[in-house]
């Protein structure tokens, strides 16, 4: 893992560079000093830390389109950042490349309830929209865990999640419309308040592109209503196993709850003693499954759930009886990673996703891996769509206890892909997981990946160094290469 | 025409591999019942994909079905029915639509989720594309790739799925196809509440998606088209159609709260289970306009579906009704200027999309069938397609958009 290697004829032009983005920029939406970049050096994946060549800040959209016009005229790299809440090292900046920062994008422009959608700019937080229409009784479904920092621009990059996916989507399926700036300087608008714009699902594409197709400088999102009632249930397994069957069933019921998290000992431990909320510390597992909708509704599949849960081998379960103790049974899940930092010095955050029902074998796989390599692990799950957070614990002031960890990672995240998953369910492929594209796809899958980049991006100045390994030059691409078995009467129709 | 009959995806990777070296174009079919949909395709061959069928793995309790892209959309239907599951995104069944002599039920799964439709769900549980979790397809460059994957959640590369539903075909032909599917509701019922105007009936459904009620669909139907679906309505100009889904002591409950959202002067009739099923069927598949020959789909913000609606019957005789909350809107009609009044409607309530969707050959040879998009729009979709289809080799034309002027 680690970025491309600067090229010096860019750095050396640095001066010229800057004073070349001052001639068109108001002086205070730049920053070039080394005191003021350091704020900017990394993003979530902080082990990675780079001062950029400058920090742009722009503050409208005239702004971004034209210093990406400048900087593709000049052959200088952007890496886009929102909030810089990445996990994956998506907006980790690059020594010979500007950061361009939307931070001052923070308005919301329009909130249309006939609609049910929300205009804002890329800028504000994923929590800021939820806070706009909650007093009409709305909310905005995506739920990340870094909701209250992180923008909905970044979500858009990352197609973010949370803990309500299996029921509500990830950000994809909330998204209308956006506005986007190519590295051409074109401002291009993609959606609206339509559900279908027809043509190529260019948004749907965009979304989860990681910063490398454009910048992102208006969004567009639908908004729910908020359901009548939500309640959350606690319930403790004597293993993780039991749980994962327990979570299964529930599925197999026909019951969809709108959050089913699940985690291992070690996670209820640190987060029960960060937050004291009354999780049962000597569980093997812990289940966390909320039901929304009309009280009637609640009422009853909680009422299902409890049986399954029983039957499944439960050994405590709790009903949340207030709103309070609702949001006290989600404080310790939400806290999870603090919790864990509280127990370790240092921690890297995992996000692989595996069908369900390999949740045992992966469990295994686990506990082998964490002896072999002499690392602990806390295990956090979004058990209802099998999407994985282990944290790996290490130390970061013992040598080569990094690369142990990361190693660690790599083999959980091999694995997953091998019991038939995937390498990154919420957190985005970013510097992080560049280089294990290879275990998921093949040569043509990411070349044909890398086309569509080039279709936006031919030379690529948007975000290089992130999610594929290699970058291939765009024109060599788009060559055919025809050599297929020809058929010695190609007129004659077969099969 | 000429047919290939593909079994096997070497076999499509080769019929492609020959039409691009012998530069010629290939028309892609499932069952053809959407052959109508879209720009007339000049080819010299089609590649028939119905030999490409059958299910590769069905887990319900993963909530993941693996299909060939010509398995029979009814197979599929009727093999998740059995483990009380489905397709959430309700597709739309169009065989009577495009032929309504038609006994033929065969349309495929590639078709439909080549052609990204979803039924009356599509506001509340979203589109073919939200649920196409990853597929294998041969490029347009001869090439087998995949993208996506068989869990729910994955965020590993470019999500290509979702270009590829709704893509017609042109950019890729799908083989396999990975779609996430869901628990069906367990009972499906229905209020019908009269309204004097189609503004104040879409003003209902309205109302109620603002509500907690969580409504699964919500319909306008005009007098004629309520008819067309032997929906009596008395004698008012239009309907407000609501599903409630779920189990049955929620969907009772949500029912109430309904009726106490109405003036208590508000008739409201409730349509229960197969009474209710069979209304939202006919109207996913367009069946009140079954017999025209000029059909417009037009998704506009639901607010403005009733004005566009309107303002269209101002100008021309048209028939038509309002789904997805008042944001999809048919019309059907005869006027020669059609186009040219929905589009500048479309414009003036603030834009959105109007596809011909059924219409035929010389209208379809010389419209616009597809929105026009803005230059810049046009310009980078163009570059996009030529990352997938570089000689054009798939259904050329198509989907072809044309610059917005």
């Amino acid at each position: 893992m680690g970025l491309p290697a600067p090229e010096e004829a860019i750095l050396s032009r640095r001066d010229d560079i800057i004073a070349g983005l001052k001639s068109f920029l108001p002086k205070e939406t730049i920053l070039d000093s080394l005191t003021s970049m350091r704020a900017y050096d990394a993003d979530g994946l902080s082990s990675y830390r780079q001062v950029p060549l400058a920090v742009v800040l722009p503050t409208t959209i005239q702004q971004v389109a034209s210093v990406m016009k400048w900087c593709k005229d000049n052959q200088v790299k952007i890496v886009p950042r929102g909030a810089g809440t990445s996990l994956s090292g998506g907006a980790t900046p690059l020594a010979d490349g500007i950061l361009l920062s939307l931070a001052k994008f923070n308005q919301i422009m329009d909130i249309d309830y006939e609609n049910r959608c929300v205009v804002a700019q890329p800028g504000v937080t994923n929590l800021a929209i939820t806070h706009a229409v909650e007093d009409a009784g709305f909310y905005y479904a995506p739920d990340p865990s870094s909701q209250i920092a992180c923008s909905i621009g970044g979500n858009i990059a990352e197609n973010s999640g949370g803990v309500h996916c299996l029921k509500y989507g990830l950000t994809t399926n909330n998204v209308l419309a956006v506005q986007i700036v190519t590295i051409e300087g074109e401002i291009i608008r993609i959606g609206g308040k339509h559900l279908d714009s027809g043509s190529l699902d260019l948004l749907g594409v965009l979304t989860g592109s990681e910063g490398l197709l454009g910048v992102v400088t208006e969004v567009t999102v639908r908004i729910l209503r908020k359901p009548s009632t939500q309640r959350a249930m606690l319930v403790g397994f004597e293993s993780a196993l039991d749980a994962g069957k327990a979570v299964s069933d529930v599925i197999s019921a026909g019951i969809i709850p709108a959050g089913m998290e699940m985690m291992d000992n070690p996670a209820i431990r640190a987060a029960e003693d960060f937050v004291n909320v009354g999780y049962p510390r000597d569980a093997g597992a812990l289940l966390i499954v909320e039901l929304d909708g009309p009280k009637v509704e609640v009422d009853f599949l909680l009422q299902s759930v409890e049986a399954i849960m029983q039957k499944a081998g439960a050994n405590s379960v709790r009903l949340s009886q207030s709103e309070q103790e609702r949001i006290d049974f989600w404080a310790g899940r939400k806290a999870a990673f603090p919790a864990v930092g509280r127990i370790s010095p240092d921690y890297l955050c995992m996000d692989g996703t595996i069908p369900r029902k390999a949740l045992p074998e992966m469990l295994v796989k686990m506990a082998s891996l964490s002896q072999q390599y002499g690392l602990r692990v806390a295990n956090v799950f979004h058990a209802g769509d099998g999407n994985l957070h282990p944290l790996i614990l290490f130390d970061a002031n013992v040598d080569g206890d990094l690369q142990r960890a990361e190693a660690f990672g790599a083999d959980i995240l091999r694995h997953c892909v091998k019991l038939g998953g995937v390498l990154t369910g919420e957190h985005g492929v970013g510097i992080e997981k560049r280089d294990l594209m290879g275990e998921m796809f093949n040569e043509v899958d990411l070349k044909q990946q890398q086309r569509l980049k080039c279709a936006f991006d031919p030379q690529h100045l948007l975000n290089p160094g992130k999610v594929f390994p290699q970058l291939h030059r765009c024109a060599e691409l788009g060559r055919m290469h025809v050599h297929h078995g020809r058929l010695p009467h190609p007129d004659l129709p077969r099969f | 025409m000429q047919s290939f009959y593909p079994e096997k995806i070497e076999n499509l990777q080769e019929i492609i591999a020959n039409a691009v070296a012998d530069k010629t174009a290939l028309k892609i079919e499932g069952a053809a019942t959407l052959d109508a949909v879209g720009h007339p395709v000049m080819a010299q061959y089609s590649v028939n994909m119905h030999k490409c069928r059958g299910i590769i793995d069905y887990d319900p309790a993963e909530l993941v079905l693996v299909v060939r892209a010509g398995t029979p959309l009814i197979e599929i239907e009727a093999m998740l029915a059995s483990e009380n599951q489905f397709l959430a995104f309700e597709p739309p069944h169009f065989n009577k639509l495009f032929d309504n002599k038609s006994t033929s039920t065969s349309q495929t799964i590639g078709g439909v989720v080549g052609a990204g439709l979803a039924g009356s769900r599509r506001v509340s549980a979203g589109s073919a594309r939200d649920y196409l979790l990853g597929f294998t397809a041969v490029s347009g460059r001869a090439e087998v790739f995949k993208s996506g994957s068989r869990v729910m959640k994955n965020v590993t590369g470019y999500d290509l799925s979702k270009l590829m539903s709704g893509s017609f075909g042109t950019l890729a032909i799908m083989d396999e196809i990975t779609l996430k599917v869901l628990p069906a509701p367990e009972i499906v019922n229905s209020c019908v509440i009269a309204a004097s105007d189609l503004k104040s009936a879409q003003q209902i459904i309205s109302q109620v998606f603002a509500s907690p009620v969580e409504a699964s669909g919500g319909i306008v139907l005009p007098e004629k088209s309520a008819l067309a679906v032997s929906l009596d309505i008395g004698n008012h100009a239009a309907a407000a159609i609501i599903r409630i889904e779920g189990i049955q002591v929620s969907v009772t409950d949500r029912i109430n709260q309904i009726k106490s959202m109405m003036p208590t002067t508000q008739e409201i009739h409730i349509l229960e289970n197969t009474e209710s099923r069979n209304l939202w069927r006919s109207v996913c598949d367009c069946l009140p306009l079954a017999d025209a020959e000029q059909i417009w789909r037009i998704s506009v913000p639901p607010s403005k579906g009733p004005a566009l609606f309107d303002a269209v019957s101002r100008s021309t005789e048209i028939s038509g009704f309002l789904d997805w909350a008042g944001g999809l809107v048919w019309i059907a009609g005869n006027n020669k200027e059609l186009h040219q009044i929905i589009r500048s409607q479309i414009a003036f309530h603030g834009g959105g999309h109007a596809t011909l969707f059924k219409a035929d050959i010389s209208l379809r040879s010389t419209l616009s069938v597809f929105q026009p998009l803005p230059a810049a729009l046009h310009a980078l979709e163009m570059r996009v397609r030529n990352a997938f289809d570089p000689c054009q080799i798939l259904n050329p034309m198509r989907t072809q958009p044309s610059i917005e002027i």
